[in-house]
């Protein structure tokens, strides 16, 4: 089987990377972009030995490369001619996505608030009114704490996931140039929220922003 | 094994697992080589089939 | 164990916590089940209380979304107060019944958590 990791520009560089399995990567040109693959026996387990080695390749290629559009964990083809025929519908929005995220790179953001201690409330309409309260300053403060970072990104995107405690889960996409003064734009968000928890991780190859419109179900 | 890192590193671990595994592009027409679209009932499911032969076994022993 | 370059560009607060909220991420990733019974039945509970109160928060959202809508009348809000009230209370016995603590409900769902 033919295993994914990543696309680049057919004029991209592939770098030399052993990735699962110890197979070496390799180039598949596709027209204008090239599929990045490489050999593999059959079923794979999410292992965190292949999960880091997909993240090597591409991150490798990531380093040699202006544009890399990461593809998703396990995904494989059974040869190289269903991996064309594959590709040969998708052919435009690859270029076009590579194009869109060219010279950037993904930046993480998590941030949680303290646990709160339950407070006593005399009657069940105290307690939804204390909740509503509760959910409409978490939202505030999620959305002050993002939008600034958002405007300054080329793309952002958000998490909304119910049941964390998570204040904000976000990416952005920011030009490699731009990455410290955007860490900076972080860093004072933290200073001024300072009794939240801030985790900024990256730079990552554009894992979050790497969707095509006719997949479906974005990430 | 995640537990035994320096938190520095459990962070950006985790972080790396869920773009690898949960974000990326996912080109139709292909083939699903890893589990890794397991969603969270299957795993459900597949720890309560473990569990009850835990159980099944559990009453199987002396109190 | 990460041969990935490090990319904690930056992190403040209380790390344990970040940690812990992510871990709730890890545990809900795909991954090799553990076969290990000794941990399966904890796992069990983790699992089924994590889901409760998943339904718990998510159908408080609703309630909550609606009372701002203004379509609960004074009784059903304070009835339906006192049952989160009530849930809650429960939540948190089963929770120390397991030897968990809260912040071990803690699932992110991933994909799944933005239709919510």
């Amino acid at each position: 089987m033919l295993y994914l990791y990543a696309f680049v520009r057919g004029s991209g560089h592939l770098p030399d990377t052993a990735g699962i399995a110890g197979a070496p990567a390799t180039f598949v040109p596709l027209g204008t972009v090239a599929a990045v693959v490489a050999e593999v026996d059959g079923a794979l387990e999410p292992t965190d030995e292949n999960v880091l080695a997909h993240a090597r390749v591409v991150d490798a290629l990531a380093a040699a490369n202006d544009a890399v559009l990461p593809v998703r964990f396990g995904r494989g083809f059974r040869d190289g001619e269903d991996l064309a025929a594959a590709v040969a519908l998708f052919a435009g929005e690859l270029e076009e996505r590579l194009e869109e995220l060219s010279g950037c790179v993904e930046i993480g953001l998590h941030v949680t608030a303290p646990a709160q201690p339950a407070q006593p409330v005399a009657s069940g309409r105290d307690c939804m009114r204390h909740r509503l309260r509760d959910l409409a300053r978490i939202d505030t403060l999620a959305a002050d704490i993002h939008a600034p970072l958002a405007e300054r990104a080329r793309a952002a995107t958000r998490s909304r996931s119910v049941g964390t405690s998570a204040l904000l889960r976000a990416a952005y996409l920011v030009p490699v140039a731009d990455v410290d003064a955007f860490r900076g734009a972080v860093d004072e968000a933290q200073r001024r929220y300072s009794e939240l928890s801030f985790a900024c991780t990256g730079p990552w190859p554009p894992y979050s922003f790497a969707v095509l419109e006719r997949e479906g179900a974005a990430a | 094994m995640s537990r035994d890192l320096p938190l520095e590193q459990q962070i950006t671990l985790i972080e790396l697992v869920d773009r690898v595994l949960n974000k990326g592009v996912v080109v139709s027409g292909d083939i699903t080589l890893a589990v890794a679209d397991v969603d969270l009932v299957y795993v459900g499911l597949r720890v309560l089939l473990a569990s009850v032969g835990t159980m099944e076994r559990l009453q199987g022993q002396p109190a | 164990m990460t041969d990935t370059v490090d990319r904690l560009l930056l992190a403040g607060g209380d790390l344990e916590t970040l940690a812990r909220d992510l871990e709730g991420t890890r545990s809900a990733l795909p991954r090799r089940i553990e076969a290990d019974p000794e941990n399966v039945e904890r796992g069990l509970a983790q699992l089924v209380l994590t889901l409760i109160e998943l339904l718990r928060q998510l159908m408080e959202r609703q309630a909550l979304r609606r009372m701002e809508a203004g379509n609960l009348d004074d009784e059903q809000i304070e009835r339906l107060g006192e049952t989160f009230m009530k849930l809650e209370q429960r939540m948190q016995e089963l929770t120390e019944q397991f030897g968990l603590d809260q912040r071990d409900l803690n699932l992110n769902l991933g994909p799944l958590g933005d239709l919510l």
